[in-house]
């Protein structure tokens, strides 16, 4: 199978096409309450948001 | 599921896939990536304060083999190319976290039918054997297409 390749515009035109062909002007978007995140990835972010925190308070 | 959606999901990091785990180390330590250290962290992930961006590494394999290489999506950018997993293995593993667990309700079905309904060039036949493999044939492309999307409040 030949793999396929794109760019971020090329993408970004293919959704526009999509929500025009449903008649939506956006996606009406889902809950992401980040219930499936591991243990690892629960710690990831909680360290991404102190960090961003500590930065906001200096 | 970001690039797929066009941001219309937000993600909160970067999952990413490499058997080549020290030359990885090196390539985000050069490019100003650091490893969170210290008590009760865990050390799977990355981070970078400048960017405000995590990046979790979260297999040596693509979906632990059952993912076909050959339909990775290999995306163009300005200084180099990022290989996505095909999204209706995406689709396919948001619903398989959602057969594993239903009690967190809707939130892996939904990104998933997100997805499905923004793709244009989707592999029914493929997504329907992945659907079915991720779900143990729980679940197929039916139980996507009659889940109805609910507005975010």
């Amino acid at each position: 199978m030949e793999t396929k390749t794109t760019t971020l515009a090329e993408q970004a035109a293919s959704v526009a096409r999509r929500l025009k062909a449903l008649g939506l002007s956006s996606y009406p978007v889902p809950v992401n309450n980040g219930t499936r995140r591991t243990e690892s990835k629960r710690a990831l972010l909680a360290c991404l948001a102190e960090r961003k925190e500590e930065r906001q308070h200096h | 599921m970001e690039f797929y959606t066009v941001s219309a999901i937000r993600t909160g990091d970067v999952d990413l896939v490499t058997a080549a785990d020290d030359v990885f180390a090196l390539a985000m330590a050069e490019a100003g990536f650091i490893k969170p250290r210290g008590p009760g962290v865990l050390t799977r992930g990355w981070v970078h304060e400048a960017l405000d961006m995590g990046v979790e590494v979260v297999s040596s394999s693509l979906m632990e083999g059952a993912a076909e290489r050959g339909r990775i999506r290999l995306v163009h950018l300005k200084d180099g190319e990022v290989a996505f997993l095909a999204i209706e293995d995406m689709i396919a593993d948001r619903m398989g976290q959602y057969h594993a667990d239903t009690t967190h309700g809707d939130d892996m079905i939904g990104q998933a039918r997100a997805m499905f309904d923004l793709a244009e060039d989707l592999d029914q036949h493929y997504l329907t054997v992945r659907i079915a493999a991720e779900t143990h044939g729980a679940c197929d492309l039916d139980t996507l297409l009659q889940w109805k999307p609910k507005l975010q409040r």
